[in-house]
């Protein structure tokens, strides 16, 4: 397993957890998590890489080693200002190659069409948009999101590290069972003779997400990515399983097509945790993507 | 001069200050102020009402004495919360009349869709609501907000009261020097080095976030679901008139007003956009003529109970 290292840098008042593999002075590749998970979840991608690289990934606000925002609600515009001054910091000077997983990839993609000239290439590992929405289920967001935020978020816990694994195992049973047992100590931590979820509990509570993250907004922002966009997705994964909220008025051809320069794969028995399942077979898909570009793949 | 109390409740973590005229058992008025304004820029309005409300009126997150969140981007959503809350604690059974100004009465119109069965009369003086941007076109405001937050906020000072007030003079100029003179004093305090400080938080003082994240059609549905008669007040020399795609009689008509069931508009003479200070006796006669001094009936219509369930489960990562 290749080591990783800690550090902590300021984004927009909060203390941010980046985690770093590699060399530093090599090309940098950015990983960016996904919804309840954290940058750790990376690490057999990371192992899998053969190139030289600096691997970059952050702990997103409230996930992790990362500050929690202090607010009782997640918003989707937060996180677009995240990335960017993460990758101000990191890379001010030339645009990023970016390896993103679900909710970071959902990040990611908008931001990309929203500031075209700091990208140089996006994998979007399984992240299939919002769903379609109007302004009357903003409505009916709006609603419950007002009644909920009064009741305090459960804090999830766990009797011990095996009652945390199992359930983790039961969500994504193809993870093999020692990557679980390495990501499950990355997602929590032992208080009080518990085994407590490090992340937000406020962010469980999607509602400011289902507000904030609309298709149509994202749809704009994808047709003005210019970089080469590469998109895994797994058949028993998020998308697919997802696709009868998502597909109304926006079939995957839909979705995708919005991307100038895209190219799709799907991976037959695979599920939502791609980075985590098949290590090996993505690391060297995106390393030809990332040397060559979509012509290689 | 009505003199006003001060009270300080919690709403969602911030100490927010809430702003009292009247007697506490009299029917009430809620008076929600516009963007960067405070609850103090009403006085001269309820100095003009007839009877003898009792009025409530919030400094918003971020302004006058409320905490500032601990944020760098207010967005739009969060100020619903915020009303709920506030109806929460002080009428969490009987519906109240709602009066905004600006940005509080943008926000009083989409309340009352989100919560109708909590309303009885919503006032919007000059509250237009959100901008009819395209999708595309709120994706460029975004680059731009992403910008602003690098560049962080600064906070605005000035050497003394008075060059505040004549700043803020020079914006209003039809607002007498003495209603100048009170509002300056509400939005400022005086730091260590003698300097005039601005209470709001820099971080309000660029609205993207807000206009980000506020969308028209959003805004339709919840003026559609609106069952309280709703009085619109627009003012002939207010900052609408400069939004010309927005502001043809004929749009405001189709795009905004017809989406309400039951809508009044009023359009009033020679006062530009800040009402309350420059025209507060003719803001207190529409609503005191509009609003009935009595405490008001529970509402007829309940609340529609959410569609979804709660589906708060265990996460699993996504």
């Amino acid at each position: 397993m290749k080591p990783s290292q800690s550090q902590f840098i300021t984004i927009r008042g909060l203390r941010y957890h980046i985690r770093t593999w590699g060399r530093e002075g090599a090309p940098k590749l950015f990983l960016i998590h996904g919804w309840m998970d954290v940058s750790a979840s990376f690490q057999f991608l990371v192992d899998e890489l053969k190139g030289d690289w600096q691997l970059i990934a952050p702990d997103w606000r409230g996930y992790g080693l990362t500050q929690r925002s202090g607010s009782d609600t997640y918003w989707y515009g937060d996180f677009i200002a995240d990335l960017d001054q993460i990758f101000k910091h990191y890379q001010p000077n030339a645009p990023v190659k970016v390896v993103a997983h679900s909710f970071g990839a959902s990040v990611t993609g908008v931001y990309a069409g929203i500031r075209p000239e700091r990208i140089e290439k996006f994998v979007n590992i399984d992240a299939y948009g919002a769903k379609p929405g109007d302004g009357e289920d903003a409505l009916r967001h709006y609603r419950r999101w007002i009644k909920r935020i009064n009741r305090p978020m459960p804090v999830h816990d766990y009797a011990s590290w095996e009652e945390m694994e199992s359930r983790m195992q039961r969500a994504h049973p193809r993870v093999p069972a020692e990557r679980i047992h390495f990501l499950a100590r990355h997602w929590a931590a032992e208080q009080d003779g518990r085994v407590v979820l490090s992340h937000d509990p406020a962010h469980a509570r999607n509602d400011g997400m289902d507000l904030s993250n609309r298709l149509d907004e994202a749809m704009a922002a994808w047709r003005e990515v210019t970089a080469p966009t590469l998109i895994f997705l797994a058949r028993q994964g998020g998308a697919l399983n997802r696709l009868p909220d998502l597909t109304p008025g926006a079939t995957s051809e839909d979705r995708f097509g919005c991307f100038r320069h895209q190219k799709t794969l799907w991976f037959e028995d695979t599920g939502h945790m791609m980075h985590l399942e098949r290590p090996a077979e993505l690391a060297p898909i995106i390393e030809a993507f990332m040397e060559q570009g979509l012509e290689a793949i | 001069m009505k003199s006003s109390r001060s009270e300080f409740i919690d709403i969602r973590g911030l100490r927010t200050h809430v702003r009292h005229w009247g007697p506490q058992d009299a029917p009430r008025l809620f008076l929600l102020h516009g963007w960067l304004d405070v609850s103090a820029a009403f006085q001269f309005t309820v100095d003009a009402l007839k009877q003898d409300w009792h009025v409530i009126a919030p400094d918003w997150r971020g302004n006058g004495l409320t905490d500032w969140a601990k944020t760098d981007a207010y967005w739009f959503q969060e100020f619903l919360a915020d009303i709920e809350q506030l109806i929460d604690h002080y009428s969490p059974d009987a519906p109240v009349n709602l009066v905004g100004h600006s940005f509080g009465g943008a926000l009083a119109c989409v309340y009352a869709g989100v919560r109708p069965a909590r309303i009885a009369h919503v006032c919007n003086v000059e509250g237009l609501g959100p901008r009819s941007w395209k999708t595309s076109e709120g994706n460029l405001r975004y680059a731009e907000l992403i910008a602003m937050l690098k560049k962080g906020w600064r906070q605005r000072d000035y050497a003394s009261l008075e060059d505040f007030a004549a700043r803020l003079q020079k914006e209003f100029p039809a607002v007498t020097t003495e209603r100048i003179q009170l509002i300056a004093q509400a939005m400022s305090r005086q730091d260590e080095q003698g300097r005039i400080v601005l209470l709001n938080d820099p971080a309000m003082s660029s609205n993207y976030s807000m206009h980000f994240s506020s969308r028209i059609d959003d805004a339709q549905a919840c003026w559609r679901a609106v069952t309280a008669p709703v009085l619109m007040v627009f003012a002939r020399q207010g900052s609408p008139l400069r939004r010309p795609d927005d502001m043809t009689d004929e749009r405001l008509q189709q795009d905004r007003l017809a989406n309400f069931r039951d809508c009044r508009l009023l359009w009033l003479e020679d006062t530009g956009h800040a009402v309350h200070l420059e025209r507060p006796e003719a803001m207190a006669q529409m609503v005191e003529d509009f609003i009935p001094f009595r405490h008001p009936a529970p509402h007829p219509v309940a609340d529609a109970a959410p569609a979804t369930p709660d589906n708060t489960t265990r996460p699993a990562a996504a």
